[in-house]
Order: structure tokens, then C-alpha cells, then sequence
């Protein structure tokens, strides 16, 4: 194998992530090639170094300890509806003639249900009427 | 980052004492973690607040026979990784403007080595960042990072080796080491 082949997997020769075919392929070629070799080395100090960072603790904030404390006591946020108040006069008008609201609403009701049929009526008749004029 | 089982129970249990017992004996590493991810201080303290709210309400589905650590730095990492996502969909820069805080160093070249990475590490596009971080800093498998990362074992690796190789440019070009007769890879 050319170096050019092998070295995009030494990356993942230095930190042991190959399938072992590919292993014993890179392991063949860095027998002989010091380039290679040297390459290897240096990201074996890569691979190492990392590992070292694990024993490493960076310096937090020193408020945040407390920020997390306080933040984990606060109650979950509810979900609020926005509903716009009604106006003082409208919802008075509505308490005093709250029987007269009722008839209207129950009167309008019978005459949106009476024009929703005659409407029906209206649009079944037409095209039965097409119908009868294709078939006859 | 190890959390007593004893503690780990009364966390079970929903006690807020012993909650904030965890948190004040683990923040420090889940922020590190966090750090690592996101690159920039600020945000890391905000995603660190947000992975210990989010613990705190998904304590009922933790199992008690598993590792609350290992349960805290995966929701650390999904935390931290979905920041990532959404800074980037939001067109903010990816790259940080400061760098992680960084212990001294002893002067060793491990210790070099280790300081020239840290650093190195906030150049990484935040994804190769992840993947390498996850893996070569905290012991993950490709599976479990592709599990987090919503893609495949062979994305993460993808990313990983180029994260890798960055890295090694970056100690090659910093001085800390002398390659002998270098090639560079056609990528």
C-alpha cells in the first residue's frame, strides 16, 4: 500500500477504532515506511494527551453552583391562556338580560337551522333537475 | 466523577438535599464536559444549568441499577450537543472567543502535550469537537456518541480520525513535537 492510502486511517489506528483487516493493512505498510511511523507517533501523543484531559476539571463560574440550586427549585412554568377581560358595561348587559340573550340566541339558532334546509333544498333540487336533464 | 450509591438513591427519591448534594459535588466536572462541547465559558454555564433542571425532572426515569454519573454526563452531553445544533442553525459563530480555562501546567511533556490539546480543541468545528472529546477525553464508544449525536458509528469515526489529525497538525505546527519526514495527507 502507498502511504497516501494509509495515512487517512492512522487517525484511527492511533486510538485502536480500525476493523482488524485494516489494522494488519497499516500494520504492514508502517513496517517499513518511517513517515508513516513518524506520523503515527505524533498522533499517538494526540491520543494520549486527550486521555490525560480526563483528569482535568476546568474552573466553573463560583455562582453557578447556586444558580443550578435555585433554578431546580423553581416550580415548572404554567401555561397561561390569555383570555382579554370583558368590559365592565358588556358583562353588566349580559347579567341584567341574561333571559331576553337567551330567547334571542335560542331564535337565531331556529332561523340559522331554517336557512341551512332551505339552502339544502335549494342546491338537492338543482341537481336533480341536471340530472334529469343529462339522462332525459 | 463518581456520585455514592447512597446519594444516588436519595436523588431517586426526589429529595432536594440530596439533590444539591450532587450537584455541588458534581457540577465542576459536568461543566468541564459541557465546556469541552460548547467552547465558550458563558454558554457552558448556562447548558451546565440546564442539564441539572433537566436531571432534576427526569429523575423518575432514571433506573436505580444504573450509574447516575454515567445517566448525568449523557444528559450533559445531548444537552450540550443540541446547544451546538441550535447556535449553529441560528448563524452565531461557532468558534469561541475565549478559550477554556486551563490548570498550570508542570512543565512535563504530557503535560504540554495536554496543554497545546486543550486549546487545540476550541478550533474544532463543534461537531468533530464532540465526537473526539466524548471519545478520547471520556472513554465513549462510536455507538454511544452516534446514539447522541443522531447519526452513524461510521459519521462519528469519520469525524473522529479528522478531528485527530487536526489535532496532531496543531501539536506538529505549536512546536511541542518534531515530526521526522512528514507527509501530508491528501483529505
Amino acid at each position: 500500500m502507498k502511504c497516501e492510502q494509509v495515512t487517512p486511517y492512522l487517525p484511527g489506528f492511533a486510538g485502536g477504532d480500525l476493523r482488524p483487516d485494516t489494522r494488519s493493512l497499516v500494520s504492514e505498510h508502517l513496517e517499513s515506511c518511517r513517515s508513516c511511523g513518524a506520523e503515527l507517533l505524533v498522533l499517538g501523543r494526540v491520543t494520549e494527551g486527550l486521555a490525560t484531559l480526563a483528569e482535568r476539571e476546568a474552573v466553573p463560574p463560583p455562582y453557578l453552583a447556586d444558580a443550578i440550586v435555585e433554578a431546580v427549585a423553581e416550580p415548572l412554568p404554567r401555561r397561561t391562556i390569555l383570555v382579554p377581560p370583558l368590559l365592565p358595561e358588556v358583562a353588566r348587559a349580559i347579567g341584567e338580560n341574561r333571559e331576553a340573550l337567551a330567547s334571542a340566541a335560542g331564535a337565531a339558532a331556529l332561523v340559522a337551522a331554517g336557512a341551512a334546509y332551505a339552502f339544502w333544498r335549494t342546491r338537492r333540487t338543482r341537481r336533480t333537475g341536471l340530472q334529469s336533464g343529462l339522462t332525459g | 466523577m463518581q456520585v455514592a450509591p447512597a446519594l444516588a438513591e436519595a436523588c431517586r427519591r426526589g429529595e432536594p438535599e440530596a439533590f444539591d448534594e450532587l450537584v455541588r459535588s458534581t457540577h465542576r466536572a459536568v461543566y468541564t464536559l459541557v465546556l469541552r462541547i460548547v467552547g465558550d465559558p458563558d454558554d457552558a454555564a448556562d447548558v451546565t444549568q440546564d442539564v441539572y433542571v433537566r436531571a432534576w425532572r427526569g429523575l423518575k426515569r432514571f433506573r436505580g441499577d444504573a450509574n447516575l454519573a454515567t445517566w448525568l454526563y449523557r444528559i450533559a452531553a445531548n444537552t450540550a450537543l443540541t446547544h451546538v445544533r441550535r447556535r449553529g442553525r441560528l448563524g452565531t459563530p461557532t468558534e469561541p472567543e475565549r478559550l477554556p480555562e486551563i490548570p498550570v501546567a508542570d512543565g512535563s511533556d504530557r503535560q504540554a502535550d495536554a496543554d497545546v490539546l486543550e486549546q487545540a480543541l476550541a478550533s474544532l468545528p463543534p461537531e468533530h469537537r464532540a465526537a473526539v472529546v466524548l471519545k478520547d477525553v471520556y472513554g465513549w464508544t462510536c455507538e454511544e456518541i452516534a446514539e447522541e449525536m443522531g447519526t452513524t458509528a461510521g459519521a462519528v469515526k469519520v469525524r473522529l480520525f479528522r478531528a485527530r489529525q487536526r489535532l496532531a497538525d496543531h501539536l506538529s505546527s505549536s512546536g511541542v513535537v518534531v515530526p521526522m519526514g512528514r507527509k501530508k495527507a491528501a483529505r
